[in-house]
């Protein structure tokens, strides 16, 4: 066909304006510094900050990556940007089962339990590699203004752990479940720090272990379990529970969290379990430690609708959006306030449970026990018992510190992830009577968590 | 800078061409390409630019007194003097680590091998200036007098790192004179979006999905290799293409029109078929400066397979200094032999199965293109055909594939030549100034907008954006 014979194509003039719009609108857009978020709500995480220059960065290119990553992870608007991506991705396919597969390595589990002596415990784990000493008084000690005893000779101070890779997820209509990995090296490296701790306390404080499951076993079936490739959650609960030093009083809430599986125990689009598992979990303390606990009509309660978490962040599941999660929470019977202490230092009094009703959907789970700070603690008038508690925890435990706070004068609780200080002292000097170590399973399978926590164990 | 990201088109591009276009004469307009251009390499860091700067001077001042030489001596005296600096440069900054580290493990000398970084799209320029210095030295084109357009040439954003292998006879004379109609700037726009759009959704998504299977190819089931290595597949396409796709479109914005890069490669009807439409600039690269000055296929069948597998040797070192590399240029070597000697009048005979017979071949070609380190492309290539005791399918691979499937039927329709197909389908049925006409004309105006927003909102909160030329 003869080219002057076709119809003109491409749009011409329209095509040229059109375009040029759009690149000056998103001109102009990227240049509006003060629209720019410096953090982002729905990843919960601080955004690429403006580069500084050296010369080094700028002549080997360095400077200039980061300028780029700046200039498009702090776009202005970018989290409604990002979920109108997600919208397009829900085109990619039929999304309602999906899997996504951790990083982590897996290991076998030892059939037979973990030997670690008091001599082979010194040897075999010095958590000395990422912990560096520095000079007392060191602005980073976490409690530097505290009122509270804070008398460790030596400070630790090591990076706080920030947001992880869980394992795999496994996403099933609206329900999201973890895929667990377990990990040889790290589990050891906790069993050696925690049996370590058990002879250091003995005859001083008691030693609980509380290991928290995640909801995967209770839920899927044995075909589906092992189709999605992860390790045998219960096989390892065994083998944790089965290397612990006889002095430690092990906490074993599987069969509990499992009778009481039909109830609302886990949430479907976070992998944390709701204040209702922890109330059960709560009574299996309860029962380990000889005290009588509360019923679970006794408590007043407040629910808060809406809550997309972790899991949903991961895969952003139209169908999660239409079913969210609603979060359960039990004030408790004897007390209202507690204190914590930021990384920073600051020092702050917080309800116990917070209204977070106006939080975004991804942040409500923070209403229990002020989320995570390195240190936070309950004087609590009503009891006067002179129990004196210490949880070492991650953020499962928030929402069993509830629960916890009616039984003890004073709890104190200290996230191994971001505290800094010498937890052995720390008991010794404030006369703890119980410590319970309370996790969940899957940062357990995680290295540097684990190597943190023994470096606050020495 | 890559292309696909936010900073280069909003604020590199946007102001490119919003300060080009203020300008009017030529030279002022060079001038602005140029500066734009140094600053886009030096992106990748400023140290690198001297390198650029020294190169282009070296093939400037070459060439200039090969043009004087009348004599057959000089010219060769110079053009081997432009070879051995380009082609040194390249050795050190490319190979060097390699044939070290190879030497080290044959002969334990030297002790420390030195990390040496590769110069973004080093590979890319260096055979442009060669190709320019050849031209210059057949006689094929004049000498350009001013470095500054040498170096124009050679650093002009729109492919200085990724391609195409632009030759100075293309742009020579859109360098001094070129002229842009609205349809031009029109069809370069079309062009550039599509190609942001195929890298920034297509590429990147089927980047991803490979990534989950071949990352940890030792945990992954057959099926999950497969449709990695499919991803994969497409990825590489979709990317690379993209790349040329977004510099044939800027190119065309401004009035130079580079050569076509890809033809539907996976369309190709044989592996020969498939090099004439898979990175056309290098092909005929090597086709005309290896190839043909060895003798090509006109001294005896002999010659014609030395002369192959030199080119094809070479093919696959400039694809990375590694054993893999070399290793799939050398398998292409053996299929094009056998083509040439064997199955080329079966092929013809054989219309669907040659199309299938290619794309498998295309297939394990990635294979080996993809695993540098050989034991794992030996127990991929093994695991492929479960021949390891692997699991034959997992939950991984029948939901990535349900996740997924109806992006990767978009993108095999993508790789097809059947969209453009359909759009000069319409365009040949609708008449002039009827509303057919109109609706594909303002179409036409909107698709490119979309694709610039859709591309937007996969690039902005992107941590994935993978850039596999980078290095070649």
């Amino acid at each position: 066909m003869n080219e002057e014979k076709n119809v003109r194509r491409g749009g011409g003039i329209l095509t040229i304006s059109l375009f040029a719009a759009a690149m000056v609108f998103f001109f102009l857009m990227g240049l509006l510094l003060p629209l720019r978020p410096a953090e982002s709500e729905t990843e919960k995480r601080k955004l690429k900050e403006f580069p500084t220059a050296s010369v080094e960065s700028v002549l080997n290119g360095g400077y200039f990556s980061e300028l780029s990553e700046w200039y498009s992870d702090s776009f202005p608007y970018r989290d409604t940007w990002m979920e109108l991506n997600d919208r397009m991705k829900d085109l990619y396919g039929i999304r309602t089962t999906q899997i996504i597969q951790g990083n982590a390595e897996k290991d076998d589990i030892p059939d037979l339990p973990l030997k670690t002596t008091e001599d082979a415990g010194e040897q075999m784990e010095e958590p000395s590699g990422d912990v560096t000493l520095e000079e007392p008084g060191d602005e980073s000690g976490a409690l530097d203004e505290t009122q509270e005893p804070e008398t460790t000779q030596e400070m630790t101070t090591m990076e706080p752990i920030t947001a992880q890779r869980l394992g795999g997820v496994f996403l099933s209509e609206d329900t999201a479940y973890g895929i667990y990995y377990f990990n040889q090296g790290a589990t050891e490296t906790f069993l050696t720090a925690i049996n370590r701790t058990a002879k250091k306390l003995e005859g001083k404080a008691d030693l609980y272990c509380m290991i928290v499951p995640i909801s995967a076993s209770f839920y899927l079936s044995e075909e589906t379990l092992k189709s999605t490739d992860g390790s045998d959650e219960k096989k390892a609960l065994d083998y944790y529970y089965g290397s612990l030093d006889s002095s430690i009083k092990a906490v074993e809430i599987y069969d509990i969290l499992n009778e009481h599986k039909n109830e609302y125990i886990y949430f479907r689009t976070d992998h944390h379990w709701t204040a209702r598992g922890a109330y059960y979990a709560y009574r299996k303390f309860a029962e380990v430690k000889g005290m009588e606990p509360h019923d679970l009509e006794e408590y007043s309660t407040i629910s808060f609708p809406g809550f997309l978490g972790t899991y949903y962040n991961e895969l952003k599941a139209v169908q999660m959006e239409g079913n969210p999660d609603t979060i359960e929470a039990f004030y408790p019977l004897t007390c209202t306030t507690m204190t914590f202490t930021e990384t920073s230092g600051n020092q702050l009094n917080w309800p116990i449970v917070n209204d977070v009703s106006n939080y975004n959907h991804g942040n409500k789970y923070s209403c229990f026990a002020g989320s995570d700070n390195p240190f936070s603690v309950i004087h609590n008038e009503n009891v006067t018992n002179g129990e004196v508690c210490l949880v070492i925890k991650d953020s499962y435990a928030n929402a069993m510190i509830p629960f916890l706070a009616d039984h003890y004068e004073t709890l104190y609780w200290i996230d191994y992830r971001s505290y800094n200080g010498n937890i052995i002292s720390f008991v010794e000097e404030n006369g703890v009577d119980d410590v319970i170590y309370l996790s969940g399973i899957e940062p357990m399978s995680s290295t540097q968590p684990m190597q943190r926590l023994s470096g606050l164990l020495p | 800078m890559v292309f696909s990201s936010l900073i280069f088109v909003f604020l590199f591009l946007t102001l490119n061409l919003a300060v080009y276009s203020l300008a009017r004469s030529v030279k002022v307009r060079n001038v602005i390409l140029l500066l734009f251009s140094l600053v886009f390499y030096a992106w990748g860091g400023v140290q690198y630019l001297f390198l650029l700067l020294g190169m282009s001077a070296c093939s400037w001042f070459c060439a200039v007194q090969i043009q004087k030489r009348g004599e057959e001596k000089g010219k060769k005296l110079w053009m081997a003097i432009e070879c051995a600096v380009l082609l040194g440069l390249l050795g050190i900054f490319k190979y060097l680590t390699f044939v070290l580290s190879n030497l080290q493990l044959w002969t334990g000398f030297p002790e420390v091998v030195p990390r040496i970084v590769l110069p973004i799209g080093i590979s890319f320029y260096t055979f442009q200036l060669l190709s320019y210095v050849i031209e210059v030295y057949r006689g094929d084109v004049e000498a350009q007098p001013k470095y500054w357009k040498v170096l124009l040439y050679c650093s002009l954003f729109h492919q200085c790192i990724a391609g195409p292998i632009v030759r100075y006879q293309t742009v020579a004379e859109e360098i001094d004179e070129r002229h842009v109609s609205v349809d031009d700037i029109a069809e370069g726009i079309r062009r550039f979006c599509v190609g942001l759009a195929k890298k920034a959704i297509l590429a990147n998504s089927c980047a991803s999905i490979a990534d989950t299977f071949l990352e940890n190819t030792a945990s992954a089931s057959t099926a999950g290799l497969w449709l990695g290595m499919f991803c994969y597949m497409l990825q590489i396409y979709l990317d690379f293409s993209a790349y040329s796709d977004m510099a044939i479109g800027m190119g065309r914005m401004v009035g130079f029109h580079y050569l076509e890069n890809f033809n539907y490669p996976y369309a190709a009807s044989s592996v020969q078929d498939f090099w004439r439409r898979w990175h056309i600039s290098l092909s005929t690269f090597f086709r005309d400066y290896i190839y043909i000055p060895l003798g090509g296929n006109r001294k005896g069948q002999l010659f014609t397979v030395r002369n192959m597998l030199a080119v094809w040797f070479l093919t696959g070192l400039w694809h990375g200094a590694s054993w893999n590399y070399i290793l799939w240029g050398l398998y292409y070597f053996v299929f094009l032999v056998l083509e040439r000697f064997v199955l080329k009048k079966i092929l013809a005979r054989l219309p669907v199965i040659n199309h299938v017979y290619t794309l498998i071949v295309v297939f394990f070609g990635w294979v080996i293109f993809k695993f540098e380190s050989l034991p794992q492309l030996g127990s991929v290539l093994v695991g492929l055909f479960a021949a390891d005791g692997r699991k034959l399918w997992d939950l991984t691979a029948s939901y990535g594939f349900q996740n997924n499937m109806f992006l990767l039927a978009f993108c095999v329709i993508a790789v097809t030549p059947l969209g453009k197909k359909l759009r000069d389908f319409v365009y040949a049925h609708v008449e002039e100034g009827s509303a057919g006409a109109a609706v594909m004309n303002v179409l036409d105006a909107v698709l490119p907008v979309i694709l610039l927003f859709l591309s937007m909102f996969a690039l902005v909160g992107n941590s994935y954006n993978p850039f596999l030329y980078f290095q070649f």
